[in-house]
């Protein structure tokens, strides 16, 4: 059930015309950062507008989440689909799979580029963090649906039943938020530079419910993907560590 | 799954040392580990005074935060407003001023730090069944007379490890 939750991904591109537009935005917002200075004024006109509306969307998508994955979810999965659609709908998802993993590339790059300026540029850490973060997440979910074969897919989808869905909703939720994320993070680097802190604290807060239900679940991905086992540091940075600490609170209570 | 809260302490030892194999590891998938907005201001305030560089590690603080955010995407952070954390705060601090003398106690180190009496609030909001800690001073919340008057909504034990070598699981407290 959970990498067929992912496979929203997949689909997420399909639910509406324009969103095939926003897919396309990681490589579009990275010119936002130099597009007042190279593009012609009818040009930059265009693309300000552009990046402004898929902001406002995915601002009201982002405050209103629970109520719009509900009605997503709904519409990438419907249950009891013909026969004939079925095949429609593995070709979908595997198409726009190759699209997506091909968009991540780039955001790779992308993210490397911001992590080597982002103290420099006035870009907020927690944006970078939250980017990043969301980022590992499309990763493991994007590998975890490309191990499958096209009659795994053809399995899932003809299992779809109404049960299945009610009973892995958050997972179905999950799936949802990972297909956004070109979206919303192209617009939480704008929440950044405009300082929209209502909407970086509500990205956080999808970040912090669904981030630790994907790492729980895939943790050998997860430990791999962020070679978190690489960096030990041993015992005694602990011991030195838990000094600091007590003379610091003491320091405190003598305040 | 069962809601398990780390201290600072035991949060700065998985960090530091990625004892992964410790019975209540953050990579242990019985459980879902929380920690707090205190917990990693404690572990930043420390690493921000630049003295980790004395520990032997060679490394710039923006690469140790990075590491640290990366390394949060196991846990998930307690997600609650200051003022409630303050109404459960100072209840706690209440009820133990009700029955054990509070001010001689923390003049003579014998309650735990308030800082730990945050953390445990904040684990109790967020419907952890368990708390982690290596402050042994958290046995006084166990005796019975204590025990009847705290009023916690999900915490049931407190599990003190050994702060010099935190494998070493010590007491187990109920508390309720």
């Amino acid at each position: 059930m959970i990498p067929e939750s992912f496979m929203a991904m997949g689909t997420s591109v399909s639910f509406n015309k324009t969103t095939r537009n926003f897919i396309k935005f990681p490589s579009e917002i990275r010119k936002k950062f130099d597009v007042y200075l190279k593009t012609r004024v009818k040009d930059r006109a265009r693309k300000f507008s552009y990046i402004n509306e898929a902001y406002t969307n995915s601002k009201n998508i982002l405050l209103n989440f629970d109520n719009f994955s509900d009605k997503i979810f709904k519409q990438i999965f419907k249950p009891k689909i013909k026969k004939r659609e079925i095949k429609k709908i593995v070709k979908n998802i595997q198409n726009n799979l190759k699209e997506v993993s091909e968009e991540y590339k780039e955001l790779d790059i992308w993210l490397t580029t911001i992590h080597e300026s982002f103290l420099s540029e006035p870009i907020n850490p927690i944006v970078y963090f939250l980017a990043k973060k969301h980022y590992i997440l499309a990763k493991i979910a994007i590998n975890s649906v490309k191990k499958l074969s096209e009659d795994d897919i053809l399995k899932i989808v003809k299992s779809i039943s109404e049960k299945s869905l009610k009973e892995n909703s958050e997972w179905l939720i999950v799936g949802v938020f990972i297909g956004l994320e070109p979206i919303f993070v192209s617009s939480l680097i704008i929440a950044g530079g405009r300082r929209d802190y209502d909407f970086i604290s509500s990205y956080n807060n999808l970040i912090n419910r669904y981030l630790p239900l994907v790492s729980r679940n895939f943790i050998e991905d997860f430990l791999k993907e962020t070679e978190i086992s690489k960096n030990i540091y041993g015992i005694d940075a602990y011991h030195k560590f838990v000094s600091e600490l007590q003379v610091d609170r003491h320091e405190r209570c003598l305040l | 799954m069962k809601g398990v809260f780390y201290d600072t302490n035991l949060f700065s030892y998985f960090f530091l040392t990625k004892d992964f194999d410790h019975p209540y590891s953050p990579t242990n998938k019985d459980f879902l580990p929380y920690i707090s907005l205190f917990v990693e201001e404690e572990f930043l305030h420390v690493v921000l005074k630049g003295s980790y560089k004395n520990w032997g590690i060679n490394k710039k603080f923006l690469d140790i935060w990075k590491e640290l955010q990366t390394f949060l995407g196991l846990f998930r952070e307690a997600n609650t407003s200051i003022s409630t954390i303050k109404v459960v705060l100072f209840d706690l601090i209440g009820i133990l001023n009700q029955t054990l003398n509070l001010e001689l106690l923390y003049r003579r180190r014998k309650m735990p730090d308030i800082m730990d009496l945050l953390h445990l609030s904040a684990s109790d909001i967020v419907e952890c069944e368990l708390f982690l800690t290596t402050d042994k001073k958290f046995e006084i919340l166990g005796s019975q007379n204590v025990k009847n008057k705290l009023m916690f909504k999900s915490v049931k034990k407190i599990l003190i490890f050994d702060i010099d070598n935190p494998s070493k699981l010590l007491k187990e407290v109920d508390i309720q």
